[in-house]
């Protein structure tokens, strides 16, 4: 037989119920309920943090390759077909800011007719831009330009200028003979400057007095 | 998990291989199976002490034998019953023991020997033990105020037995001298299984007693824990006097044992004479057990010369069950071991 003896009068209370391990482990999971609560939270915030982390890399990436695409953009031809729309140009991904000239990055397929408009167009614009740099306040500068270089030898006065006959007029005194041909061939150098005629001249010992009158190129002018 | 053992004297208590011993208030722990009595307030007062210092929440508990009724039962079956359990044996022995004493108890039981005899029929011979409820729902209660879970409650000289047992120590047919603070329990045992029990009601508080008469009257009966605390470190006092006498003389010296004889204590008579005729008894009963051996345990052995007293006052090889400092721990030890080994 057995060489053990075991008996057990345990008995079950109620009382003794609230100690039990069920309870002790209900107690302790309902004590920790806060705690677990707050690692909870502080695991959603870590996630939260570590998601919105990767979304900022992949929105700065994508600012990236945006920027990549944009500058690539810039140096790429656009086609553009007569029939597209606005909408559709826009589509096509012509982002053009000012950096870099419209016709360097515009190339049209156009019909003859519209062709010949469009060349007509940038012939328009070509003689605009002329105009601009011919115009009455180009032609005074030029002119006082070409004066000032001798400094208080040369005095220029009663300039008149008739773009419709396309002539210039003006009076001019130099302290020197040699300063009046100087300037005189200087004046021939400009582009705006068809022909020179002297019209009266007098020499003496204080100077050159003569009256001028110019020619002026009519390709060369602002209206 | 931790041990727990309700002695008369003291809480004993064992957690990771440490023992504790809490002294328990005047007239804390006593009575026997009849009219078994803890005072809840004393007992509280000592497990709060045994939560807040050993910090046991969970225990395995070690009663006093005197709460519990032993008997032995034999049951004869004419058809053997092959699956014979605890159970079954609880159920028959119900025939033999008057309702007085099972009703409101609780029973368990441990099975000696099962056998066929000449008549074929089946003999079945059990020993069980008988604790009322009154008593284990009042302690586990207190245990449960106090914040104390018990898993299992077991009797204290089972548990010195289980620990000769684990030990190897056990040889065929023995005594086993569990001698308390306020009883002295003597198992017989034949064939290594319990034959016959008897509760001697003299022990160290009647020693305790006899030396200091005025003792149980200098204590204070105040229900306060001061007044408790006070009454501990009385009896610790006590107690301290008594293990410095010799009760026992410990060697055959002439004088010593000259001394011993003229020594007028009714006490020790009492004691001896108990010890004499439960002896007796046992062999008259038993006249074919011839018991060689007699394994000494319990607080009193701490006081020295018992073996060799017993030795030759009962003719027989008497021994501590352990070194007598940790003999008190016994139970805890043997508990501790069944938790290890299932």
């Amino acid at each position: 037989m057995d060489k053990k003896i075991n008996m057990n009068f345990f008995v079950e209370r109620d009382s003794a119920l609230k100690y039990s391990r069920s309870f002790i482990i209900a107690r302790a999971v309902i004590i920790s309920l806060p705690l677990l609560y707050i690692a909870y939270i502080a695991y959603c915030y870590f996630s939260y943090s570590s998601a919105y982390t990767k979304a900022n890399e992949r929105i700065t990436e994508l600012q990236d390759r945006l920027a990549s695409r944009e500058r690539e953009l810039k140096n790429t031809r656009v086609v553009i077909n007569d029939f597209d729309t606005f909408e559709t140009m826009v589509k096509k991904g012509f982002f053009y800011d000012g950096e870099t000239p419209f016709s360097d990055t515009l190339e049209i397929s156009f019909t003859p007719e519209l062709k010949e408009k469009t060349l007509k167009f940038e012939e328009a614009v070509a003689q605009s831009l002329k105009k601009t740099k011919t115009s009455e306040r180009a032609i005074m500068e030029s002119l006082f330009k070409n004066a000032g270089e001798f400094g208080g030898e040369v005095k220029i006065g009663n300039i008149k200028i008739d773009f419709s006959t396309k002539k210039m007029e003006f009076q001019m005194n130099c302290a020197a003979k040699d300063t009046y041909l100087r300037l005189v061939d200087n004046l021939k150098a400009c582009r705006w400057i068809g022909q020179i005629f002297v019209s009266s001249l007098k020499a003496s010992a204080g100077g050159v007095s003569a009256y001028i009158i110019i020619t002026l190129k009519e390709a060369e002018l602002f209206e | 998990m931790a041990v727990i053992d309700i002695g008369g004297y003291s809480v004993k208590a064992l957690k990771k291989n440490k023992a504790y011993d809490f002294v328990l208030p005047v007239n804390c722990v006593g009575g026997t199976f009849t009219l078994p009595f803890a005072d809840a307030k004393k007992l509280s007062h000592t497990l709060e002490r045994v939560k807040k210092e050993a910090r046991i929440s969970e225990c395995d508990l070690v009663l006093p034998d005197q709460w519990a009724r032993q008997l032995f039962v034999k049951i004869v079956n004419d058809e053997p019953q092959a699956d014979v359990n605890k159970d079954y044996v609880i159920w028959r022995s119900k025939d033999q023991i008057r309702e007085e004493v099972y009703a409101g108890a609780k029973i368990d039981a441990h099975i000696t020997s099962i056998e066929t005899g000449d008549d074929k029929k089946q003999h079945i011979s059990a020993y069980l033990c008988l604790v009322k409820y009154e008593i284990l729902n009042k302690i586990t209660d207190i245990f449960a105020e106090n914040g104390i879970i018990i898993n299992s409650i077991e009797l204290s000289s089972h548990a010195v037995y289980n620990y000769l047992s684990s030990a190897g120590m056990l040889v065929e047919d023995f005594a086993l001298l569990n001698i308390g603070y306020e009883v002295c329990t003597v198992y017989f045992f034949k064939n290594y299984q319990p034959v016959y029990v008897r509760i001697i009601e003299t022990a160290g508080r009647h020693f305790e007693n006899e030396l200091k008469p005025s003792a149980a009257k200098e204590i204070n009966s105040a229900e306060t824990p001061e007044a408790f605390d006070a009454g501990i470190k009385q009896k610790e006092k006590n107690t301290m006097d008594l293990m410095s006498v010799k009760l026992f003389p410990d060697k055959a010296d002439v004088s010593i044992l000259e001394a011993f004889e003229s020594k007028k204590s009714p006490v020790m008579d009492n004691f001896l004479k108990e010890i004499h005729l439960t002896f007796e008894f046992f062999a008259s009963k038993f006249p074919q057990i011839r018991i060689s051996k007699a394994f000494l345990s319990g607080g009193l052995c701490k006081n020295g010369g018992l073996d060799f007293f017993l030795s030759n006052f009962l003719s027989l090889e008497a021994v501590y069950a352990s070194d007598r400092d940790k003999i008190q721990y016994l139970p805890l030890y043997a508990m501790k071991e069944r938790q290890l080994h299932g």
